[in-house]
């Protein structure tokens, strides 16, 4: 997947207030625009000083918002160069909103702010380690029904974490989807 | 970035030398009286909506003509406090120690006097956003000093409430920051305290919710850490009082007839403030954060 970055210009060094918040969501949601929405955003933050949980709400969960409503519900975006205070920030808006985000961790690794059960953590973390997986390779990694292993992959698409690709021919007939990891 | 030029400093050095009878008045009644007239007419335009000409301070908010005395009279409840509320910044202006004979201040009769505390941002108006970020850019630069984490989580907190007053109080306000050891023993704690005179809480409810609103629960509402039914508003508020309950703190704020206190393990207590103070406008909280070595450390 082809990937950009937006790093948030100095001059939202103090993030604060939701009209803040929402003027940035349109520079963002333009640059994706001019971009193409099939893109994987990356959104620096390594020159933001401060973030209020206003401007957070309006810019990260409309932001995100509103692309799990555009056509294919992926929300393609990963925060980077957060600082510890402006990600528990972020974290604490969208456990209030239960909604969820991809994340850098400074470690090198994506994490995912927001509610997320640790099935489905872990689920995820499979799904980005391998960068595809189905329902028989989840089932089979976690020793846990094929059923549970669907469930848990269309949750994870359907909250923007994963997307499906299509379907693949399985052996002795029928098809399985495949889910794609975002990055 | 630069906080914005502070109309009022005379304002405030002649509160003060008016010790011997401070109150938020001056002592003098009938200014009380003419400011609660005036109060009314510009809560009365508020909620008709009336364009007026122009603000004596600064530009007109939303076209409404502000009555000239409300950023002082913010600044003044900052300053003297609320009779017999507790306000910490209190010695901060006057000094400490010295010159507190005679003043109606909750202090005085303390056996113990509360040391100097330090002003980390100083009182000063705020109207619109870039205010608010000026004031948080001020606060911040305390890190250096102090514990970062702290600063950081009160910068927030501050921003929160500062923008409330932009946004719905209809007037202007007025922030200050400090750090004051206001109990015995304990090892200080970091106060904001955030006033404006405008048209109050119940008044900015009813016009929002659409009916006579019953502010204090309604602030219980929106100070309880479950997610708001309406996605566009509802995150500063609880989010902050977390944050409060975080460093072991507590929120206290007083509007019309009504003081709200709001603590740590869900506590909320609302009470009726003393008559002749229901009559002052405006909205006044203050909130005090505590270090904890599991949050952070006092350097």
């Amino acid at each position: 997947m082809q990937t950009a970055t937006y790093r948030i210009p100095a001059e939202y060094r103090l993030l604060n207030g939701r009209e803040a918040g929402a003027a940035l969501r349109q520079r963002i949601l333009q640059f994706m625009q001019e971009n193409g929405w099939d893109r994987l955003y990356y959104l620096d933050f390594s020159d933001v000083e401060f973030l209020d949980f206003s401007c957070a709400d309006e810019l990260i969960r409309g932001l995100l918002d509103e692309l799990l409503a555009r056509e294919g519900g992926a929300k393609r975006v990963v925060l980077r160069g957060a600082s510890p205070p402006v990600r528990e920030n972020i974290a604490a808006v969208l456990e209030l909103r239960k909604t969820t985000c991809l994340a850098e961790n400074g470690q090198g690794n994506v994490d995912v702010l927001g509610p997320l059960s640790q099935p489905l953590r872990e689920t995820l973390h499979l799904v980005i380690r391998n960068g595809r997986a189905t329902a028989r390779d989840v089932a089979d990694h976690f020793k846990v029904a094929i059923n549970t292993a669907s469930n848990r992959l269309t949750s994870l698409a359907e909250q923007g974490l994963v997307v499906r690709t299509g379907k693949r021919p399985v052996a002795g007939g029928g098809e399985e989807n495949l889910f794609q990891s975002l990055v | 970035m630069s906080l914005r030029p502070q109309p009022w400093p005379s304002d405030i050095r002649a509160v003060l030398e008016l010790r011997p009878r401070l109150d938020l008045f001056g002592g003098e009644a009938s200014y009380a009286v003419w400011l609660a007239r005036e109060h009314a007419r510009f809560v009365r335009a508020w909620r008709s909506g009336t364009r007026r000409a122009a603000a004596a301070i600064g530009s007109a908010k939303d076209g409404i003509d502000l009555p000239a005395e409300h950023a002082q009279l913010a600044a003044r409840w900052l300053v003297v406090g609320l009779g017999e509320w507790v306000c910490p910044w209190f010695p901060l202006l006057l000094g400490s120690g010295d010159g507190r004979e005679g003043l109606p201040c909750p202090f005085q009769a303390l056996e113990w006097k509360p040391s100097s505390p330090v002003v980390l941002l100083p009182p000063t108006l705020i109207a619109a956003r870039q205010d608010v970020s000026a004031c948080v850019d001020r606060l911040l630069q305390a890190r250096e000093a102090w514990p970062a984490r702290l600063i950081f989580d009160a910068a927030t907190v501050l921003a929160e409430m500062a923008h409330n007053v932009c946004e719905h109080s209809g007037s202007h306000g007025c922030v200050v920051a400090s750090w004051a050891t206001i109990d015995k023993g304990s090892g200080g704690e970091l106060c904001l305290g955030v006033a404006d005179a405008g048209v109050g809480m119940a008044a900015t409810l009813t016009r929002r919710e659409g009916a006579h609103a019953a502010w204090g629960r309604k602030l219980r509402e929106a100070l309880t850490p479950s997610p708001s039914p309406r996605r566009d508003r509802g995150a500063g508020l609880r989010l902050s009082r977390a944050v409060i309950d975080r460093y072991r703190g507590a929120l206290h704020l007083r509007s019309g007839g009504l003081v709200v206190t709001a603590g740590a393990q869900d506590r909320f207590h609302v009470s009726r403030c003393a008559r002749h103070l229901a009559a002052v406008p405006g909205t006044q909280l203050w909130v005090r954060m505590r270090p904890g070595a599991d949050v952070d450390t006092i350097p």
